[in-house]
């Protein structure tokens, strides 16, 4: 069992680093120009010139999705680490300080656990409009609502940790005992949280990419391309077996990872 | 909190539809209506007293379910809503049929019969299906059945079983999985607890103990993850219905997104803010039900 873990994180691994050298480095790579149209060649199944087939434009699936990457990522990175930044910064100096604070956040945090995040998200990028910038800031400033709770938890339980109250006794000011002895004891949390993070957003932002809330054609994002398999399914299945492989086997690998640092790191 | 919540999405709703993109009487009106009738509108709409009399309003009106009226549909938000909804809850209560039967009822009867394997694998086929989102999904379903065996109507037909089957499938994948695997490990830790073996030494058989002991106490913790589920299911049905062609909620939002239609968008979220704020407040009682230590003024309360 636990060699058959290893082995799919190994697989996870490999996969999540593929895909993300293949965004940083699509541009270089000798792939077809994913905007190239080619009627010619139109909806024409998987060869080995177009080893995803083409879409209805004639446009190489497989170059598409590894280009749709990049922005993708990009997105999923942003808004990750953005809502982790708020999260690790709230949660730690809230759960580590207590009083009126830590209640009026945690006040804040049960609020916003009420509300349906996709609804909000749909509502605040249909009405202020899509760009990669409004994506990461919007998705990024109403995700960090989970993780800060996790974070304050722990925090406030290292709060009166041994090793705290040394660094108390030695005098050391607040902000170094945050940064030098709480940070490094949480690193693990933060990991796993990063993790499961990246999950909801890719899952998110596919999804608005899929009903177009999301970078404008002819741009390629993997939800646009699933939005285009859907119109050619009984003609041109490859573009929606190929783009579904991709996004799910990226999920996939992403909790596979998060399952490994939550048993190991 | 849930009054909390509910104002807070009043608010957000308030401010897309009054706030944001510019006037929101040109919007109603439409590019070109003249500047008259423009203040005319504003005057009348009551666009020109303070913020607060304005968002006091809209709450008003919100409470009279009277939603505005719908910027691309020309019609008033609330009975579009209605009309639409009973789509939705069809596909939701199939796909809550789905969710029950394969996470509850199908396990407790094959662990009764004693064809554990056959859980087993069932469920680690959820786990490995629920790695994909629900428009994957969707749209995964759609392509083999519809496209390449042919066993579907490519376009949804709302009076055959097999297409609300497949989207109500499609819906119903993660709850199912997250479930099952909730249920199991509490049936687990329920028929090895020290009543179950007190159960036992008292001679009683394994159906009994696993129906009259354990089950009432492992269903609290798959109950949430079904309540949760529900509120899953009425996001997910967004995707879905899309995927599928369904013409319910999901579809109209969908349709207010293309159309920038921001009163039809902000009713939707109001509806969605309300039922989702309605379960958890259901899912609370519930489980005070079902389990006596939460009720409050209890001796074993925690």
């Amino acid at each position: 069992m636990r060699g058959a873990f290893r082995l799919a994180f190994r697989v996870a691994a490999l996969w999540l680093a593929f895909i993300v050298l293949c965004s940083l480095l699509a541009p270089w790579l000798p792939l077809p120009d994913p905007l190239a149209v080619n009627l010619a060649h139109a909806a024409s199944p998987p060869s080995l010139a177009h080893l995803a087939g083409t879409d209805e434009l004639g446009r190489d699936v497989f170059s598409r999705l590894l280009h749709a990457a990049g922005s993708t990522l990009q997105i999923v990175a942003g808004a990750t680490a953005l809502s982790l930044g708020i999260a690790i910064l709230l949660g730690m100096v809230v759960g580590f300080r207590g009083g009126w604070p830590d209640v009026l956040v945690r006040l804040g945090v049960d609020l916003l656990w009420s509300v349906p995040f996709v609804v909000f998200v749909v509502l605040i990028v249909g009405v202020v409009g899509v760009s990669k910038l409004t994506l990461i800031a919007t998705i990024g400033v109403i995700n960090w609502v989970g993780p800060a709770r996790v974070i304050r938890a722990e925090a406030a339980r290292l709060r009166d940790a041994d090793f705290v109250t040394a660094a108390r006794a030695y005098g050391y000011p607040r902000r170094m005992i945050l940064l030098h002895e709480l940070l490094p004891n949480l690193r693990r949390s933060i990991l796993t949280l990063a993790a499961y993070g990246a999950i909801e957003v890719l899952t998110l932002e596919t999804g608005l990419a899929f009903v177009g809330l999301s970078l404008p054609a002819p741009a390629p994002t993997w939800g646009g391309m699933l939005a285009d398999g859907l119109s050619y399914f009984s003609t041109a299945w490859w573009i929606v077996v190929a783009t579904s492989a991709v996004i799910t086997a990226t999920l996939a690998s992403l909790q596979v990872a998060a399952r490994w640092v939550e048993r190991t790191a | 909190m849930l009054v909390g919540g509910l104002a807070l999405i009043l608010l957000v709703s308030f401010y897309a539809i009054y706030r944001l993109p510019g006037d929101p009487a040109r919007m109603i009106l439409g590019p070109r209506a003249s500047a008259e009738s423009v203040a005319e509108f504003r005057a009348a709409a009551g666009l020109n007293a303070p913020v607060w009399q304005q968002f006091a309003r809209f709450v008003r009106k919100v409470f009279v379910l009277d939603l505005g009226e719908s910027l691309s549909y020309r019609r008033p938000v609330a009975s579009l809503l209605a009309e639409r909804s009973g789509q939705t809850l069809r596909l939701v209560g199939y796909a809550l049929s789905l969710l029950a039967g394969f996470a509850i009822v199908l396990p407790l009867f094959l662990r009764a019969v004693g064809l554990t394997l056959v859980d087993e694998v069932l469920r680690a086929l959820w786990a490995g299906l629920s790695a994909a989102p629900p428009y994957v999904l969707a749209l995964l379903t759609l392509t083999l059945l519809a496209g390449v065996l042919q066993v579907l109507p490519a376009v949804f037909d709302p009076s055959r079983a097999s297409c609300w089957g497949a989207a109500a499938f499609a819906l119903a994948v993660y709850p199912t999985a997250l479930t099952s695997r909730l249920f199991k490990d509490a049936l687990l830790a329920a028929t090895a607890s020290e009543y179950a073996v007190r159960a036992r030494a008292q001679g009683f058989s394994e159906a009994y103990i696993l129906f009259r002991e354990a089950l009432v106490n492992a269903l609290a913790a798959p109950l949430s993850a079904i309540a949760n589920g529900l509120a899953y299911f009425f996001t997910g049905t967004f995707f879905v219905e899309v995927a599928f062609g369904v013409g319910g909620i999901g579809s109209l939002t969908y349709d207010a997104i293309r159309n920038k239609d921001i009163t039809l968008l902000a009713g939707v979220c109001l509806l969605f803010a309300a039922v989702i704020s309605a379960l958890s407040a259901t899912l609370d009682v519930v489980q005070m039900l079902l389990n006596p230590r939460l009720r409050r003024g209890h001796a074993g309360r925690l």
